[in-house]
């Protein structure tokens, strides 16, 4: 495997989104090649830094409780008085 | 069969239409944070985002409530209208993109601690400065897969593109970040 016949598997590579023939063929030319191993790190260590260095926004709970009573009001349809057991929103299955 | 979570969803948004409260509370909650935060990334201050997020919730649902046959799916319909919001509101101010100065990076401070505080404080900072420096559809693609790290499926949804065409936009958008990072490190280095 050529240098270009890589570049385009790189970014996926980094993401573990390879059929398996392809990854190890990709890994193979990855231990041979200064050049794309340092293009496949960089990208990793800029995917990590993103996912971790900025974090995530959390909506504070004064928004929160707005923007639900906008919602509210904006849908005259819905019912709000609630059964007994349904005090909170509904749960996602197990395995979601 | 296992359910998937779009039909989970397409189920909840079938349950609000029929005026089930506890419906739109559960996907308002399932999506607000993430909707917030890819109004943040696209917008210029956080009072903009919160208002971008707020309109994007009241119209995906008012479309909602109207739309006949099979509704899209939630999350990508949502970032979808977020993403349009956002860039109505850029238009309005005239601004093509943004940078983010407003922290002060001054003056380091003497402690470790304080050090160590600061030195995360200049990577936070670094790296919000160069991803607003990208054009739009990078900057979404990378909030979306990154930041808020939902499918791939659902990027390319939101965007209007297939997943092979939100792949490779993803990877050309992180190549485009990492090199705004480096020419940041290196120009701080020479200082």
């Amino acid at each position: 495997m050529t240098c270009s016949e890589n570049a385009d598997r790189i970014g996926p590579y980094v993401d573990d989104d390879l059929p398996e023939e392809t990854r190890q063929r990709t890994e193979r030319h990855l231990l041979t090649c200064p050049h794309c191993a340092f293009e496949a790190e960089t990208l990793r260590i800029t995917r990590d830094r993103l996912r971790a260095g900025i974090g995530e926004e959390m909506a504070s709970d004064a928004l929160r409780s707005r923007l639900l009573t906008r919602l509210r009001a904006d849908n005259p349809h819905l019912n709000t008085a609630e059964p007994e057991n349904a005090s909170q929103p509904y749960q996602l299955p197990i395995g979601f | 069969m296992k359910p998937t979570t779009d039909a989970y969803e397409a189920r909840l948004v079938a349950r609000f239409r029929q005026g089930d409260a506890r419906a739109l509370e559960t996907l308002f909650d399932r999506y607000v944070d993430r909707a917030l935060g890819l109004a943040v990334r696209l917008t210029e201050t956080r009072e903009d985002a919160e208002e971008v997020t707020q309109e994007a919730f009241l119209r995906v649902f008012r479309q909602a409530r109207q739309f006949r046959g099979d509704a899209p799916t939630f999350g990508p319909w949502l970032f979808a209208i977020v993403r349009n919001l956002a860039a109505d509101k850029r238009r309005q101010l005239r601004l093509p993109t943004l940078s983010l100065s407003s922290l002060e990076l001054s003056s380091a401070p003497a402690d470790r601690s304080a050090e160590e505080e600061w030195q995360r404080h200049a990577e936070r900072s670094a790296l919000l400065n160069a991803l607003d420096t990208l054009p739009e559809e990078w900057k979404v693609v990378l909030t979306l897969c990154d930041l808020e790290e939902v499918t791939h499926a659902e990027a390319a949804a939101a965007l209007g593109k297939s997943v092979a065409a939100t792949k490779s936009l993803l990877y050309r958008a992180r190549r485009a970040l990492r090199d705004r990072l480096r020419a940041y490190y290196e120009e701080a280095h020479d200082l």
